[in-house]
């Protein structure tokens, strides 16, 4: 979770600690996901005890997360009901309470995050009315963007991941060349995706919140405009490409090269051009440096215990470890903080010989650095697929391993 | 309440099954719908006036989980884009969608 939704998260938690005594309340979450962990976390660091965690993949469900069990939405239902309290930081909010409801639960369901402002099962006249507002915003944003850049083809990457970001970038020029657009503008969220973009030799990029992007985009689908595309598998709801994997394994970059763009399936990638070299790479061990990533966004943790071995494998055959770290993030014990730029990683891992991740979206960033490099997976399904992680973001010429 | 809105919000409603509006039948024949989505969907017969209106509403949010709404676009990518690079077939297609 990135660091805005994490403080929307804790304001809305706080929020709702002052308006209701949560002691008392028998509190579930809904969706196994990274989000939901930290909001267990976030909740057992608050001394409140989380009695399970709903979710409708029958391979979670009878696992635990934290001695917390995973369990089907069903299970919710017992006494007490009014003390129940469902608590939801997923994306599919919106299809999660019609999912509880339709099971008859009448308890509380409270939206911590949210994640999709897209959403809203109802076409009573209110809602109605603040979608129209919310649509009218984006409309006054897209007039003043395409008064900025009356030449560019717009593209819309709109949720903030690099590995989505990047494989847009990657297949982009083919895309822009069947378009006859010369010049062009991507739209993102956040710095870290922006930098990816640039990594790509993008000259124009507008980088927005959450919030802007997602009432820009419903005003490109509502408009019509001509010169604008959104380039992502699954967001927002009108894209379906996703569900080509109820029927097909098809990996995220195949998805992006035949799915987003329809090329054929031989079509190679263009490679970023504009890489930078790490400011203190005398400073790194030559081939005898390892780099470490133990934090990802959309793919939950890998035990510490499995990092602690890594560290003491490498460090007793005397290689130099690194944690990459951004933020608030902590290096890993035994090892050096490394806060490197993103277009300089390459370099990093280059120098360094060895790169060990959390399979995130730096994976993606760095798959054609020339080094050894070895991506992690928890071992879990991608999505409510039946298709593992590792199949969906394997990534070729890398050591895939499932942890 | 616009009385399009109201009949579209009755059908949502009140049906188990997911609904699939056409706003092209050029491009996706009613016939091939109704033959690869078999019995688990419905498909309204709309007017061109209830059509505009559910698709500018489509537009607008996602106001609905067991609706969808087919028409050709360009401004994002589609499953037929799968079946044009030979990674699904057309039936695939369908059958994904309804899942």
């Amino acid at each position: 979770m990135d660091k805005l939704h994490y403080k929307e998260m804790t304001d809305n938690l706080d929020a709702l600690e002052h308006r209701c005594t949560l002691s008392d309340r028998e509190i579930y979450l809904f969706g196994h996901c990274n989000a939901t962990e930290e909001l267990a976390d976030l909740l057992m660091n608050r001394g409140y005890t989380v009695c399970g965690i709903l979710d409708n993949n029958i391979s979670k469900q009878g696992t635990f997360y934290r001695q917390i069990p995973i369990m089907e939405p069903a299970n919710i239902f017992g006494p007490d009901m009014e003390r129940k309290i469902v608590c939801i930081v997923a994306r599919a909010y919106a299809a999660m309470v019609k999912q509880l409801r339709r099971l008859g639960y009448a308890g509380e369901i409270i939206k911590l995050v949210d994640y999709n402002s897209y959403a809203e099962y109802s076409l009573s006249e209110e809602t109605i009315a603040r979608k129209k507002e919310r649509l009218e915003r984006g409309i006054v944003r897209l007039q003043a963007m395409q008064e900025k850049y009356p030449d560019c083809f717009q593209i819309y990457c709109p949720f903030s991941a690099l590995g989505d970001v990047y494989y847009a970038m990657a297949y982009l020029p083919y895309f822009l060349k069947e378009k006859k657009a010369n010049d062009y503008v991507v739209f993102v969220i956040g710095g870290a995706c922006g930098s990816v973009v640039r990594m790509f030799g993008a000259e124009h990029v507008e980088v927005l919140c959450q919030k802007d992007m997602d009432e820009q985009v419903q005003a490109v689908l509502y408009t019509g405009i001509s010169n604008a595309y959104i380039a992502h598998q699954d967001r927002p709801y009108v894209v379906k490409l996703y569900k080509a994997l109820y029927l097909k394994k098809i990996p995220l970059e195949m998805i992006y090269k035949c799915g987003v763009y329809g090329l054929q399936p031989d079509c190679m990638p263009y490679k970023p051009s504009n890489l930078k070299p790490y400011e203190r790479l005398e400073e790194i061990p030559e081939g005898n440096a390892v780099i470490l990533s133990p934090y990802a966004k959309s793919v939950t943790n890998i035990p510490q215990e499995y990092w602690k071995k890594i560290v003491e494998h490498y460090a007793g055959q005397g290689y130099q470890l690194y944690t990459n770290a951004v933020g608030e993030e902590e290096a890993l014990p035994g090892t050096l903080r490394l806060e490197a730029r993103l277009n300089q990683m390459q370099s990093v891992v280059e120098r360094a010989g060895t790169f060990i991740g959390l399979r995130s979206g730096l994976c993606d960033v760095i798959k054609e650095a020339d080094c050894k490099k070895i991506a992690l997976y928890p071992d879990c399904f991608y999505s409510d697929t039946q298709w593992k992680m590792e199949e969906i973001y394997h990534l070729e010429g890398w050591d895939n391993i499932v942890v | 309440m616009n009385t399009c809105i109201q009949k579209l919000e009755k059908q949502l409603r009140e049906s188990g099954e997911n609904i699939i509006c056409l706003g092209n039948t050029e491009t996706v024949p009613p016939e091939l719908a109704y033959k690869s989505f078999g019995r688990r969907m419905v498909c309204p017969v709309l007017t061109a006036e209830e059509t505009e209106v559910l698709r500018e509403t489509y537009y607008m949010y996602e106001f609905a989980d067991n609706l969808i709404y087919i028409e050709e676009n360009n401004h994002f990518p589609g499953l037929a884009n799968f079946v044009k690079t030979g990674l699904l077939t057309e039936d695939e297609m369908w059958e994904s969608l309804l899942k």
